[in-house]
Parts: structure tokens; C-alpha cells; sequence
């Protein structure tokens, strides 16, 4: 049997596969992005909370993911449940980054003309600042979703679903074109999401910037 | 309209402001002048509570700002700061129309509002209102921050060196508009600049502060004149008011005791008090000093009869100038009538003093004497 045989025969479940590792990677960005994004503006204005919530992300980005995944078994079990806490964890970091690094290098004096014409803290933030920070954001989701597409396929040493599992089975049989079969549309999922966020932050990214 | 009570700042040990008390009256246009740190912005900020005094207070309208509402009060404050105040992912609609925007104001009359705004300032609205910051020049884009500042037609405007980054003539071009603009509107207007041109350009007043306090808070012509101390003279540049002869006056370059004679004082008379005095004609005066006439000493040598009082002969028609009439003004009687010296006389004729060829003469040659005595010395 060849690899293209392997393949046809195979096509549904590595498509069921491939679905459910988009999903895993998305709902991970998704709630990576909901907690990133807060942390980020928080610590941005809470000068002293910078240290502690960038020092504590730092650590968790060291830990090895399998380490990290052993962990978590007693804790949250095997399955979907610790899979997408590790992808979560490991997400946080560039998102939190980069929504700091975004809001702080607002010029000022816009911010002080915001301020000075009468808008609310609250206005300020979703009218001037996040906007101009919005590409900035966007791009450590970026990163965080391709990261995040390899991250899912450790996820099945745990039990959990995706295209890890193609590859971990593999592993344990064998079987080279198994092993393929989970890698290849893994790397490819992961350039897709590339050029997906890649879009995503051109969208948002204000159009006075583009011209330029 | 705004009243600043005792206004002092420190930054930890550093007092940046001390102790500063003045009013700025509805419809006048200070400008807030110094040198670059000496708290200019400071005080500025403090209006709008962008910054908050160490001690005083600021009145507007008698109202203690401390008192209201901030985001209320700064909406009811136009402020305009460089081309960096203006949000660079809006359009110039957009940052137009933001405040009243977030005030509710109903949408068909924040869009006429803008139009009208953006022919206020002098731009196009259909050409410029749906562009961005960026696809603007300099001045444009702070033509646009001015619009903004009046979006919600407040009655006090602050202005922090809104054109000290453009280019010279795009400057003096603001400047120009500026002042057109404040002449027809008559806001209150609070303009920090460290430029004395500019200053002299825009103002009605002058506040000049120096080490925490205001050194002088007058008119422009006041400062010009009258600088309360050498601070003022060196920081306002002793030649200034010659870049600005509109504020010379008929009666800071006049002879104040001019040589008179009344009405009755024979012509004989006349000519012996010109010789000893010195001087080629004589105003002719009644009661109190109103003067009635004007001779030369060459109108007198004709005049054979010389012992007939001096009213007879004198010339009854001659030019004259107000004591606020400017050089230039004078300048042009002078030269019109080829008249070698013209009367300074009040609203009821009264002679209250001379202006010469030589007193012109004088005044006009002052700068590059005084140039030359500080080159040599
Ligand atoms: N947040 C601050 N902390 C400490 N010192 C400050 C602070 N802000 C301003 N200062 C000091 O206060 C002084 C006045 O500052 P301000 O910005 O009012 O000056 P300015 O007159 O506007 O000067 P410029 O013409 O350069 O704009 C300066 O010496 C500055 O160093
Ligand atoms: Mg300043």
C-alpha cells in the first residue's frame, strides 16, 4: 500500500480529524484572546501588576507542554478539558505582550487630547486606544494561532481529539503514512491560520495606517 | 470669565507654579507667555483639570471648576494642542464630531454643524471631511483640531503652541486666520506660546510668566511700552514695537511742551519768542489751551504790520493729528500736507503737544541708533 492509498482511504478520518483540530484550536485562541486581552489593558494601566502577571506567564511559557500536561491530569483529567488549559496557557503570553506593547505606544499626547476634549477613561479605551493598539493585538493572536495549531497535536498524548492523535497512533504502529497523514494537514492547518489572522489584522488596522 | 486664585504647583520639591492670581475677561484672547518650563502648559492643564493645582482655585463664569463634573467641564472647553492631538484612525469628520457624538447631539445637526465648521476654518468640506489626519498637511491638520475645539461652540478655548511645529509662512498664515476668526466669534481664548510674534499677532493680552509668577499681565501695546521690569524688556526684545508701528502712538513720540502763544500776543511778539525758543512756527491758542491757529516763522516775515496781535494773520486751517492716531498714521499727514511739523490735539482742541519733522525724525532712526550703541559699547 502507498501513501496515496493510505490517504484516499483514510480521507474521512483525517477530514474528522482536521475539523476537530480547528475547533480545539479555536475555542483555545478564542478564550486565549477573552483573557488575554483584559490582562493586557489591566496591566497596562496598573503599572505594578506589570512584573508579577509578565513574570508568572513567563514561567508557565517555560514548562516544558508535556511536563505541563502531566500536571494537569490529576487536576483536570485526561481529554479535550487539559488540552486546551495547556493551549490557553501557552497563548496568553504573546497576547498579553502585545496588548501592552500596543496600548503603551499610543503617543501620548493623543491620549493627553482625548482626555482634554472630554472623553471617559472608558471612552478613551475603546475609542482611541484599543483601535490603535488593534493591529498590535492582532498580531500576537497571530502568533498564538499557529503556535497553537502544533500545541493541539501534543494534546493527544492526553486523550484528547485532533490530528495528534493521527500522528501519536502512528507512532505507537509504525506506520510512517499514519504519522504523515496527521502531520502534513497539521502544518498546512497552521499556514492557513497565518494567512487567516494575517487578514484579520489587515482588517483591523486602522486605514489611515495603510496609505502609509 | 475665568479667574485663577492663587495657583500654586509643585512637582515634589520643584514649585513649577507659585502662587498666581489673575482674570481673564469674557471674549479676550491671552496669551500665556514664557520661556520653554516656566509652566505655561502647566497652567494651562489647569483649566481644563487635566492637571490639578497644589493649592488655589480656577473660576469660570464664577464657578469653581474644582466643583464640576471634569468630563463636563472639558467638553464645554475647546482644546486644541499640536497636529498630535487629532486621532489618526478617525476621519477629520469623525474627530469633529466625536464630542458631540458622545453627548447625543442629533445627527442631522452635528453634520450641518461640521460643514459649517470645517468653511469656519477655511477647508472644503466635501474635499477634506472624509479624509484621514495623515492624508493632510500640517496646517490643515490644525485647521482641523481648531474646528474640533469649537465642535460644541464652548465659550473658552485653550490653545497649547497649536502652530509651533509648522513652517514659518503656514504660521504667520494661522496666525492671520486666527485673529479674523477670534474678531467675528469673540471667544475666550487661553493661548500658551513662547513666541513673541505671535503674541504681538493674536493677543489682547499679554500674561508673561516667569520663575512661577506672571511677571506682567497687560495689553500687547502696554507690555511693548511699559515692560514692568528687564525681564519683560529683554524677554519681549527692546526693539519689538518697531515691527509692530501700529502701537507707536501720536503721543509717545510728540513734544510735550511745544512752544505756544495766545491769541493776543502781538506779531512782534512772536517772532522774538521763536527766535529765542528756537523754533520754526507757533500754535496759537485761546482759552485753556484750545488752540485756534498755527504760523511759520516765514508767514510772520511777510506780515508788515507787526504790531497787530498774532490772531489776525495766523492760519485758521492746518492739519492735526489725536493723540492714539499711530506713525504711521502721522506719517501720512505729515507727508501729505509737506507740513514740517503737525499739532497733537485732544478731543476738545486742546494742544497737548508736537510732532516735528525732527521729533519724527528722532523716533524713527531709535532702533539703529540703539543698534549701533550696543554694537559699540
Ligand atoms: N509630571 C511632572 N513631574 C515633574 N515635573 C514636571 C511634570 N510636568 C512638568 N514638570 C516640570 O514643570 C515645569 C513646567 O512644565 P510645563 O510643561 O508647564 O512647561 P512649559 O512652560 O509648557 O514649557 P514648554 O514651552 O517647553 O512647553 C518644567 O520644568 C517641567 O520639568
Ligand atoms: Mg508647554
Amino acid at each position: 500500500m502507498n501513501l496515496f492509498t493510505f490517504l484516499v482511504q483514510s480521507a474521512g478520518e483525517i477530514a474528522t480529524r482536521l475539523f476537530q483540530h480547528l475547533q480545539l484550536t479555536l475555542l483555545s485562541i478564542f478564550i486565549a484572546t477573552a483573557l488575554g486581552v483584559p490582562l493586557g489593558v489591566l496591566i497596562s494601566y496598573r503599572r505594578r501588576m506589570k512584573k508579577p502577571v509578565m513574570g508568572v506567564a513567563n514561567v508557565v511559557q517555560a514548562i516544558p507542554s508535556i511536563a505541563l500536561l502531566g500536571f494537569l491530569i490529576p487536576i483536570l483529567g485526561i481529554g479535550e478539558k487539559p488540552a486546551v488549559f495547556m493551549v490557553v496557557v501557552y497563548s496568553l503570553l504573546p497576547i498579553i505582550k502585545n496588548t501592552v506593547t500596543g496600548l503603551s505606544g499610543i503617543n501620548a499626547e493623543t491620549l493627553e487630547a482625548a482626555k482634554g476634549i472630554g472623553m471617559t477613561r472608558i471612552q478613551v479605551l475603546t475609542k482611541v486606544k484599543l483601535p490603535l493598539a488593534l493591529p498590535v493585538i492582532m498580531a500576537g493572536v497571530r502568533i498564538s494561532a499557529v503556535t497553537s495549531v502544533g500545541l493541539v497535536t501534543l494534546a493527544a498524548f492526553i486523550g484528547a481529539n485532533g490530528l495528534g492523535y493521527l500522528i501519536y497512533s502512528g507512532i505507537r504502529t509504525l506506520n510512517d503514512y499514519q504519522i504523515l497523514a496527521g502531520a502534513v494537514p497539521a502544518c498546512l492547518l497552521a499556514l492557513l491560520m497565518d494567512f487567516l489572522f494575517s487578514l484579520v489584522e489587515k482588517m483591523v488596522t486602522p486605514a489611515c495606517f495603510k496609505q502609509n | 470669565m475665568i479667574r485663577f486664585e492663587g495657583i500654586t504647583k509643585r512637582y515634589d520639591q520643584q514649585t513649577v507654579i507659585s502662587d498666581i492670581s489673575f482674570e481673564i475677561e469674557k471674549g479676550e484672547l491671552v496669551v500665556i507667555i514664557g520661556s520653554s518650563g516656566c509652566g505655561k502648559t502647566t497652567l494651562l492643564k489647569i483649566v481644563n483639570r487635566l492637571i490639578r493645582p497644589t493649592s488655589g482655585r480656577v473660576y469660570i463664569n464664577g464657578a469653581d471648576t474644582a466643583a464640576q463634573d471634569e468630563i463636563e467641564l472639558r467638553r464645554n472647553i475647546g482644546y486644541v494642542i499640536q497636529q498630535t492631538g487629532l486621532f489618526p484612525h478617525m476621519t477629520v469628520r469623525e474627530n469633529i464630531e466625536i464630542i458631540p457624538r458622545l453627548k447625543r447631539v442629533n445627527r442631522a445637526d452635528v453634520e450641518a454643524r461640521s460643514v459649517e465648521l470645517m468653511r469656519m476654518v477655511g477647508l472644503d468640506p466635501a474635499q477634506f471631511l472624509d479624509r484621514y489626519p495623515s492624508q493632510l498637511s500640517g496646517g490643515q491638520q490644525q485647521r482641523v483640531g481648531v474646528a474640533r475645539a469649537f465642535a460644541c461652540d464652548p465659550e473658552v478655548i485653550l490653545m497649547d503652541e497649536p502652530f509651533s511645529a509648522l513652517d514659518p509662512l503656514t504660521r504667520v498664515q494661522l496666525q492671520d486666520e486666527l485673529a479674523d476668526l477670534q474678531a467675528r466669534v469673540r471667544k475666550t481664548i487661553v493661548f500658551v506660546t513662547h513666541d513673541m510674534d505671535e503674541a504681538v499677532k493674536i493677543a489682547d493680552r499679554i500674561c508673561l510668566i516667569h520663575e512661577g509668577g506672571v511677571v506682567q499681565y497687560d495689553t500687547v501695546e502696554a507690555v511693548m511700552k511699559y515692560p514692568a521690569n528687564e525681564f519683560v524688556a529683554d524677554f519681549i526684545g527692546r526693539n519689538r514695537i518697531w515691527s509692530s508701528p501700529a502701537f507707536i502712538r501720536a503721543r509717545d513720540i510728540m513734544i510735550q511742551t511745544p512752544v505756544c502763544a495766545s491769541a493776543d500776543t502781538t506779531v512782534m511778539r512772536c517772532i522774538e519768542r521763536m527766535r529765542t525758543r528756537k523754533v520754526d512756527s507757533l500754535l496759537i491758542t485761546g482759552e485753556n489751551m484750545r488752540m485756534l491757529g498755527i504760523i511759520s516763522a516765514r508767514e510772520m516775515q511777510t506780515c508788515e504790520d507787526r504790531g497787530v496781535p498774532v490772531s489776525r494773520v495766523m492760519r485758521r486751517q492746518f492739519e492735526k493729528v489725536s493723540p492714539d492716531e499711530n506713525i504711521v498714521e502721522v506719517l501720512q499727514i505729515v507727508n501729505r500736507g509737506g507740513l514740517s511739523a503737525v499739532p497733537v490735539l485732544d478731543e476738545a482742541g486742546t494742544v497737548v503737544g508736537l510732532i516735528t519733522r525732527s521729533s519724527l525724525l528722532t523716533t524713527l532712526s531709535r532702533p539703529y541708533l540703539d543698534e549701533t550703541e550696543a554694537a559699540t559699547s
